[in-house]
């Protein structure tokens, strides 16, 4: 029996796809995430493909440039030019990975989508897309299709586990794209008692770097001349990252923004981003590691938190909550004294019905 | 939403009980009990009501003197 490749509007197999590539309208109906996906595929391939062992040979000996542009969560998109050798670097081909099924949250076009995309095909797996799918839809896919694998943002499992449903047949979750503690990712374990999970640390910028359990990093062997720490930032060798205009270097080494916490020469955690840090009143305040810790209270379902310039203290924080049940801002003021230091308190708590995501998966930080 | 509703959101908001009605001498921090974080959040809250910002260009210590801002 032929492998399926893509379940969305339609389920492709691999010999449909190959058909589609070779000729296209081959499919007919085809969902716009199933063109998007198929087009990536295509932009790598200068054959006609024989089968699928020649469409592999063929994506892995791409000469093409692939072009991403970052998100944008916080920031203008930028385009970064990356080869398929550098999206791929610690995607992992093997026999026994050939049942896995890969739950599609990503827009394909993004750095995270590439990276999902062929470690499924390399691998012969089938992807099922969650990409812009309900909260319902997500959930049942999830169990319908035995999804075994996904990769997602934090903000995506937030919402997934907000109802107490549970996921036995999820075996690995990755998060990415996003900050998570080591807190809320056991919260998860509750949802997917039988997943292995991990945190990745990746950008468009340097593609897939880093890979754990838990919030702290350990830098690989291969990677141990090409890292530094510098100002408490994370600095990584031009040689690990994609070329772009709008990249700067200074020498060999691109400062990533990424703000770390060393644990030790070569351990460390991801505490925010540079320029992200907001003076409150004199004290030093991190916006992202204060949303973590408003997450691990039980009723709250998604927490954006940000500032706001205020004359008496310089900023001003501010967080937008969506709850599971009603709780008053006095409660949740006090639950916040037990996790926060004053000073880290929300001077304003707005209760609201939803926090807007991204097509990315990320709260929208614009 | 009058002043009065807005103090009194900020007291509930962290605990304290509301008042009844306000005067002009009313110290905000002696008499009323608000810290810097909830001064922070009247004005706040303040701005969201009024659009003005109290603190900007000047200090202040009373009802009287948010009145005043309130009143251009």
């Amino acid at each position: 029996m032929d492998n399926i490749f893509f379940i969305d509007e339609n389920v492709i197999t691999y010999a449909q796809l190959i058909s589609e590539l070779n000729e296209p309208n081959t499919i007919c109906n085809l969902s716009e995430i199933e063109k998007s996906i198929i087009n990536v595929i295509r932009a790598l391939i200068s054959d006609t493909i024989i089968d699928y062992n020649h469409l592999i040979e063929n994506i892995k000996t791409t000469n093409s440039i692939i072009q991403l542009k970052t998100s944008g969560t916080t920031a203008e998109p930028k385009t970064i030019n990356h080869t398929f050798e550098s999206i791929t670097r610690n995607i992992k081909v093997s026999n026994n990975r050939i049942d896995d099924v890969w739950g599609f949250t990503y827009n394909p076009t993004k750095m995270a989508g590439y990276q999902v995309l062929f470690q499924s095909i390399l691998n012969k797996n089938t992807l099922v897309n969650l990409f812009k799918c309900s909260y319902t839809n997500t959930s049942n896919r999830i169990k319908k299709y035995n999804i075994t694998h996904i990769s997602a943002t934090p903000t995506f499992y937030k919402i997934l586990t907000s109802e107490k449903i549970t996921y036995p047949n999820v075996k690995h979750i990755s998060l990415g794209g996003e900050g998570s503690n080591g807190e809320f990712q056991n919260k998860l374990k509750v949802s997917f008692p039988n997943a292995r999970i991990k945190n990745i640390y990746a950008s468009t910028e340097v593609s897939s770097l880093f890979a754990t359990e838990g919030d702290t990093f350990k830098i690989p062997a291969k990677y141990k001349n090409l890292i530094r720490f510098n100002s408490g930032k994370l600095i990584v060798h031009k040689s690990l990252v994609g070329s772009s205009d709008n990249i700067v270097f200074d020498g060999d080494w691109y400062d990533t923004g990424d703000l770390i916490e060393l644990i030790d020469a070569s351990t460390f955690k991801i505490i925010g981003r540079d320029g992200f840090l907001v003076n409150v009143g004199g004290y030093q305040i991190n916006p992202i590691y204060i949303e973590q810790k408003i997450t691990e209270l039980d009723y709250v379902k998604l927490c954006k938190v940000y500032s706001k310039s205020n004359s008496l203290l310089g900023n001003i924080i501010i967080c937008d909550l969506v709850l599971f049940n009603d709780v008053s801002i006095f409660e949740i003021k006090t639950d916040m004294k037990t996790i926060l230091n004053e000073y880290e308190i929300p001077a304003k708590i707005n209760i609201v019905d939803e926090i807007i995501i991204n097509e990315n998966g990320k709260i929208s930080r614009k | 939403m009058e002043l009065l509703q807005i103090i009194n959101k900020v007291l509930e908001n962290n605990g304290y009980q509301t008042i009844s009605d306000l005067n002009d001498d009313m110290n905000l921090k002696n008499d009323i009990g608000f810290d810097s974080f909830m001064l922070a959040e009247l004005t706040v809250e303040i701005e969201e009501a009024c659009n003005i910002d109290i603190f900007k260009d000047s200090l202040i210590f009373t009802i009287g003197d948010i009145k005043k801002k309130l009143n251009g």
